[in-house]
């Protein structure tokens, strides 16, 4: 079981909880998928040329974010 | 947790079976329940999936959101809820609000935690996640179904988070235990914790059924052994965060009354984390911070739920 960040207009719009086995059923109605973990999606993050986005302390940061 | 597709029914004498009728390729769970004086199936979708009906059923629809995982200072709030009535049960793909992450506080924007996702059945209607809390002072808790608590500090208390004001029992029966609680808020001491007496912020429970938050408070003075005053989660949040303490070996538990409660102290040497969403609810917030672990220690919040129940 997975969070999956849903995405339109390369933008998340919400995070559902899935299973890996139902992943293509949703992508093949349509649905953009991603598993939240590797990069940490989260609500209102921005794709720009494949690379994912996250306004911070008013500043766009590229995921990942690390720990300082 | 069960997973099955399609419905068990009973033999001679047993409520009609709906099997064939129904079938999900998500993580559902059946049973048969008693709600305000009627017997009826109940079929609760736990994760994202298909559902594929049969035929013309009509029945009555609750769902929740995801609920939030817990601030820096703030417990999360409750994914809110909804409810519809009399209407057809009709296939569709269906989604399941995730819980809020833990936070890591890689930035200054991540204390406030993270929000629930939305559930949504096409069709029917669809609840919101809650939303996160504020990353700056005055700290509070989203709003969402249930409020989590607020932060305990004497210059700069925050209020809890606000509840929606309506009962969040599924299908509003007195026979459904209330979902989506608040998580509670932080608790910590001010320093110097060898001291025989402590002084403690005390953080905020989390709000139950629709209710809000309780803020936080100012200091107060207390020996060391009985300020085990974690904030608790409403029904169905988790746990507050734990108390601080310079040496591990006084830092206390988390808060106790969420459904999951929050984790217990697994070493002596080892800090508590913050009590997670309600194990055996949906939608449940996440606990606030422990203190002394800023960096992993909030609450996850729980994933939010769909609940379906037909008249037998």
């Amino acid at each position: 079981m997975i969070n999956a960040a849903v995405i339109q207009n390369d933008t998340v719009t919400n995070i559902i909880y899935i299973n890996e086995s139902n992943m293509a059923l949703f992508q093949a109605q349509g649905f953009e998928l991603l598993d939240t973990g590797p990069l940490g999606l989260a609500l209102g993050d921005r794709r720009e040329e494949g690379v994912w986005y996250r306004e911070t302390d008013g500043i766009q940061t590229a995921l990942p974010i690390l720990k300082a | 947790m069960i997973q099955i597709s399609g419905i068990i029914g009973g033999g001679g004498g047993a409520p009609e079976p709906i099997t064939g009728k129904i079938s999900y390729t998500g993580d559902m769970v059946y049973s048969l329940k008693f709600m305000d004086g009627a017997l009826y199936h109940l079929l609760t979708l736990e994760s994202s999936g298909a559902l594929a009906v049969t035929g013309t059923i009509v029945g009555d629809v609750w769902m929740c959101g995801g609920g939030a995982s817990g601030g820096i200072y703030t417990g999360g709030s409750g994914g809110f809820t909804a409810n519809y009535f009399n209407v057809p049960i009709v296939s569709a793909a269906i989604t399941i609000g995730a819980g809020g992450y833990p936070n890591a506080y890689n930035t200054t924007s991540d204390r406030g935690g993270f929000a629930g996702g939305a559930t949504s059945y096409p069709g029917v209607g669809s609840a919101n996640g809650a939303a996160k809390g504020t990353a700056f002072a005055p700290y509070q808790a989203g709003n969402g179904g249930c409020g989590g608590g607020g932060y305990g500090n004497d210059s700069a208390a925050s209020p809890g988070g606000v509840g929606q004001g309506t009962t969040t029992r599924p299908f509003q029966s007195q026979d459904m235990p209330p979902q989506c609680g608040g998580g509670g808020g932080r608790t910590n001491t001010s320093g110097d914790n060898w001291s025989e007496t402590v002084r403690c912020y005390l953080g905020g429970n989390g709000g139950s059924d629709g209710g809000s938050g309780t803020g936080g408070s100012p200091s107060v003075y207390a020996n060391r052994n009985v300020a085990n005053n974690c904030s608790n989660g409403g029904a169905g949040g988790g746990g507050g965060g734990s108390m601080r303490g310079y040496l591990p070996q006084y830092s206390n538990d988390g808060g106790s009354f969420g459904r999951d409660s929050a984790s217990v102290r697994t070493s002596f040497f080892l800090q508590p984390n913050a009590g997670r969403g309600g194990g055996f609810g949906y939608g449940g917030g996440g606990g606030g911070a422990n203190y002394e672990n800023n960096t992993t220690g909030s609450g996850v919040g729980t994933p939010g739920a769909v609940m379906i129940r037909i008249p037998v």
